[in-house]
């Protein structure tokens, strides 16, 4: 029987857990979206506790509200969005600790974006260091607006297609095609100095 | 996930950027991520991941909230604009007789003779230069036992600089000396100290007469009196 569910598609595994109250399928679901729900989430938050909670807490709403998924959408479409939206809910979260935080530093912000553009932060050989190369990239990719970074995040790094990120974010797929541009373009900026070499 | 396809313009021109991103390192979930998550689901530990959400404002109670603003906005504003506050500078200024007539009858009446016969006084005797002439208004007092009293009344004005502006325009206006004669006018630098309008109540006929028989009975009462 385990061997069988395991071979069911994500929408299969979801009708199980929904008509049967399959614990099973539940568990193989978290199992397969676990890590790219992770990954998604760190990159649009950037903090790894908090996309962990995030993850946890995507996954207690889907064992929660089963019966809400419909079966004419896909279930990768449907757990992205919930991700998404308990993501954007933490950055606004952030955004208004940060607002009423008595110690907010200003300048962190301004440090951070040193590191990002300026060359000479950087040697040329340790730059080459995937590391702190992927670290800046995901640095920049913080400054992106939340707007951007997510279509961007979808489609560069979990690889969505278009329409599936219209499903995800409830948008238009011109719009979604637009913020992606966009995206991409603030990147850019962002990672001028390292592509000039 | 779904088919990427790289092949438009726009995505060649961000070639370097959708490859760094497609190499980032996959973050993976913690090990212990299903055990903590199935613990949370046996225990039927629900609550989400917000510390803070106990502090944020609850949407229920919006309503209530917005009822309980709008009764203070009624409050403050609309009550407070029906409290008539009076304008102190639009206020017109009480007549000083007013002052004292708040429980009996009473009345003010200039004294012409009084003024007169200290005039002659002054110029038969010579008196003194700081000698102030006596006040020529007089307040006569009708108490409810019908007992009429009269008094002289002091004006609340500094006696150097006031100024009688009846006499002052009719012409007989008491000559005093330079320090004590009031100035219509305050000239150069010096500054002008004026403590307002005393006005005088022109009585009628009637209540002159009916006053002046008060003032007879008062008179043959402090005869008797004496007597």
């Amino acid at each position: 029987m385990t061997k069988k569910l395991t071979e069911l598609t994500d929408e299969e595994l979801i009708k199980e857990f929904q008509d049967n109250e399959t614990l099973e399928a539940f568990e193989i679901l978290v199992k397969r979206f676990k890590d790219p729900l992770t990954n998604f989430v760190f990159r649009f938050v950037g903090d790894r506790d908090a996309s962990t909670d995030i993850v946890q807490d995507t996954m207690i709403k889907f064992y929660l509200n089963k019966d809400s998924y419909k079966s004419f959408a896909k279930f990768s479409t449907w757990i992205y969005t919930i991700a998404g939206n308990l993501a954007k809910n933490e950055l606004k979260r952030r955004k208004r600790r940060k607002i009423f935080s008595l110690d907010n530093n200003i300048d962190d912000d301004e440090s951070k974006k040193i590191q990002i553009e300026d060359k000479s932060f950087f040697e040329p050989d340790r730059l080459a260091d995937s590391n702190i190369k992927s670290h800046i990239i995901q640095n920049a990719l913080l400054k992106v607006k939340p707007v951007y970074r997510e279509v961007v995040i979808l489609r560069d790094i979990e690889e969505f297609t278009y329409e599936e990120i219209a499903d995800i974010t409830g948008l238009s797929i011109g719009t979604v095609k637009s913020r992606i541009n966009r995206g991409r373009t603030q990147l850019q900026k962002l990672l001028k100095n390292i592509y000039k070499e | 996930m779904g088919i990427n396809s790289y092949h438009s313009n726009e995505e060649q021109k961000f070639a370097h950027i959708i490859s760094d991103l497609k190499n980032l390192p996959k973050v993976k979930a913690e090990d212990n991520f299903e055990f903590n998550l199935m613990v949370k689901i046996q225990n039927q530990n629900f609550e989400l991941s917000a510390p803070e959400r106990k502090l944020l404002f609850n949407r229920a109670l919006a309503p209530a909230a917005a009822v309980t603003f709008s009764i203070m906005i009624f409050f403050f504003f609309f009550t407070e604009s029906n409290v008539n506050l009076e304008n102190p500078f639009l206020t017109p200024p009480e007549i000083r007789a007013n002052y004292s007539a708040a429980k009996t009858d009473t009345i003010v009446l200039s004294q012409p003779e009084m003024i007169s016969s200290y005039t002659e006084e002054k110029v038969l005797t010579q008196a003194d230069d700081t000698e102030v002439p006596p006040s020529n208004i007089v307040r006569v007092v009708v108490e409810p036992s019908d007992a009429v009293t009269v008094e002289t009344v002091n004006l609340p004005f500094d006696d150097n600089s006031a100024v009688d502006l009846d006499s002052y325009v009719t012409g007989n206006r008491v000559q005093q000396n330079r320090v004590q004669r009031g100035q219509l006018v305050s000239g150069g630098s010096q500054p002008s100290n004026f403590d307002g309008f005393f006005i005088k109540e022109r009585a009628s006929k009637e209540s002159i007469e009916l006053h002046k028989t008060k003032l007879d009975s008062l008179k043959k009462a402090q005869k008797t009196e004496k007597e």
